[in-house]
């Protein structure tokens, strides 16, 4: 949640994850041009395209993981750390894929008279042919995103853009992933005389698509009821006892929308389920300090009138709720934006 | 569900438990890390067995002729006659011609894959006229027999050591530059180019001359080339028309 906007708002967590990042990735690339140098005791493997080539795989290995995170964070909620910063490994992930970038470009594109970027663009023209397909293309294609995704990580362009129009734009990660997979299963493992390169690539899109099922078909499944309704149209949810305390029950309106009926002790109130900050289910959240608390990022909400505490400003909508006969009811329309919306008590504390 | 399994990320500190689940991750993400890395560096494109040891220079002497390249015919330290070729250090032919054979002295650095040989001059001024020394006589091209041969195009001066490795498709861009600045281009022959009995013979046009640029769209491509196999010395190179070469992917 920002009330101003910083470069990074530094945590002891937010730096341990930056770390075990960091040492992730310099273990991949050192221990790849180690294994590359060893492999070879004979020769004289060239360091820089060994690290080109680390480089190029350890993007694609981190790639992979920052798309287990999300269906592995709604398989179970463990994963939920990792998510919180996933953006940190979005921005790692460019920059190590630039780096691998500038240094194919400059090694196998310059050193000529030709400008090593027209060299880059025209040296191969077979768009006709698969195996000779000009693969740095899908490469750039793929770092074109990946920069677009990470110069627009930081949450100054989430409230700018709006939280829809930032996630649409996110989504293009999967795109990319599929250009970086193409770009590796028609360029490096073409010469590749060990499978094993191929195999890396086709498992990595094998269990990113695995997993987006998995996740996906769960969620189907979850406790999420499509509420029947009244004659004077409230959504049925249920008795007050089918909400643990402090958080929600997902109401599916059956027109697109869910929303997030909380209870805290006898108090009932309903809150979109979808967080202002990027979509995160605020229903499979908690009540904390007397806040909705968004279980992707932290993000706060007074269940009364959706806003954050002061000093944020984000805002959702909220529901009115009622109790008839012992049963909770909400009202699938939203109050107005920022208005205060009475809780219903129950018959207990 | 308790309070304890609740992660927020703002908070100072995290709950024991994802404590304990963050340092088991951030431990297997290591392992994996590494051992990824080490699987995969470990089983990449071979680099073959050239080598470039651009800062040791070298004088040589001998005779400086264009046959069909720039190349250096000169005795070694153990008096054996070498051919080499010579070349400049970027991806560009020097900008010197012998159209008839000349005495020089050359001050360049070797690029080495196996018995071939061949000379990188940092600056043209490297390469000086001699006299009064005994120069080997010039080679008389030997004609092996007609061939078909199969392999990929490079260029010769990554495939004998300035890359490591020098072919494959990802080199492409690079062999098509060194292609278009008129280096040097080879077949590698054989199935594993970066094996150490892997041989790459020059491959020039019908009239021994060199194709030149207009190969450049071949390069890194597996090719089929129907042709005359040469021997000049050292050299071997397989002389077809441009129309006998023919990509098979």
């Amino acid at each position: 949640m920002s009330a101003t906007y910083k470069a990074v708002q530094w945590t002891p967590a937010k730096i341990g994850y930056d770390a075990v990042t960091a040492f992730g990735v310099l273990g991949f690339v050192a221990s790849y041009i180690a294994a590359g140098i060893s492999a070879a005791p004979d020769a004289h493997p060239s360091e820089i395209q060994l690290a080109m080539r680390a480089l190029g795989a350890a993007a694609f290995v981190l790639f992979t993981v920052i798309l287990l995170i999300g269906p592995a964070a709604r398989m179970s909620r463990r994963f939920l750390p990792l998510l919180y910063n996933r953006r940190h490994l979005g921005v790692t992930c460019f920059a190590v894929a630039a780096t691998h970038a500038a240094l194919s470009i400059v090694w196998y594109h310059g050193f000529a008279q030709i400008n090593p970027l027209v060299s880059l663009l025209t040296a191969n023209p077979r768009f006709d042919s698969i195996t000779g397909f000009p693969f740095e293309f899908l490469g750039i294609g793929a770092l074109a995103i990946l920069f677009l995704m990470a110069a627009t990580s930081h949450d100054f362009w989430n409230a700018l853009l709006g939280p829809r129009l930032w996630k649409a734009l996110h989504m293009a990660a999967y795109p990319a992933y599929a250009l970086i997979v193409a770009h590796g299963l028609l360029g490096v493992t073409q010469s590749e005389p060990s499978p094993l390169h191929a195999a890396a690539f086709g498992a990595g899109a094998a269990i990113v698509a695995a997993a987006h099922l998995a996740a996906g078909l769960r969620e189907r499944a979850r406790d999420r009821i499509i509420a029947a309704t009244t004659a004077d149209g409230w959504l049925h949810v249920g008795a007050p006892e089918l909400i643990p305390d402090k958080r929600a029950r997902i109401v599916d309106t059956g027109a697109g929308a869910r929303i997030a009926v909380f209870r805290e002790g006898a108090r009932i109130t309903a809150i979109s389920n979808r967080c202002r900050h990027q979509g995160g289910p605020l229903g499979e959240g908690r009540i904390i300090d007397g806040c909705v608390t968004c279980p992707w990022h932290g993000f706060q909400y007074r269940p009364e009138d959706g806003v954050s505490p002061p000093p944020y400003r984000e805002r959702v909508a909220t529901y009115p709720t009622k109790i008839v006969g012992g049963e909770v009811f909400v009202h699938p329309h939203p109050a107005p934006l920022g208005a205060v919306t009475a809780p219903s008590i129950t018959g207990r504390s | 569900m308790n309070d304890d399994d609740f992660y927020v990320g703002w908070r100072p500190k995290a709950h024991a438990a994802d404590r304990r689940f963050l340092l088991g991750a951030a431990i297997g993400l290591g392992v994996a890390a590494l051992g990824a890395g080490a699987a995969l560096g470990a089983r990449g494109l071979a680099p073959g067995p050239g080598e470039w040891r651009q800062d040791d220079l070298h004088v040589y002497s001998g005779l400086l002729m264009q046959d069909p390249y720039l190349r250096l015919r000169f005795r070694d330290t153990s008096g054996d006659v070498r051919d080499a070729l010579v070349v400049g250090y970027g991806k560009n032919a020097l900008p010197v011609t012998a159209a008839s054979p000349r005495a020089v002295t050359i001050r360049a650095s070797a690029i080495e894959r196996g018995r071939a040989l061949m000379l990188a001059v940092p600056d043209p001024a490297n390469i000086q006229d001699a006299t009064g020394a005994r120069m080997p006589a010039t080679p008389a091209p030997q004609i092996v027999g007609e061939t078909l041969l199969v392999g990929e195009l490079v260029d010769a001066k990554c495939w004998y050591g300035a890359m490591r490795p020098g072919y494959g498709k990802p080199h492409k861009g690079c062999a098509a530059l060194c292609i278009q600045g008129r280096l040097p281009i080879a077949l590698c022959t054989s199935s594993a180019c970066g094996d150490a009995e892997a041989v790459a013979p020059l491959l020039v046009d019908e009239n021994g001359a060199p194709h030149g640029p207009r190969l450049a769209a071949f390069a890194a491509d597996p090719i089929a080339v129907t042709g005359v196999l040469v021997r000049s010395g050292d050299l071997l190179s397989v002389r077809a028309a441009i129309g006998d070469i023919r990509r098979l992917g």
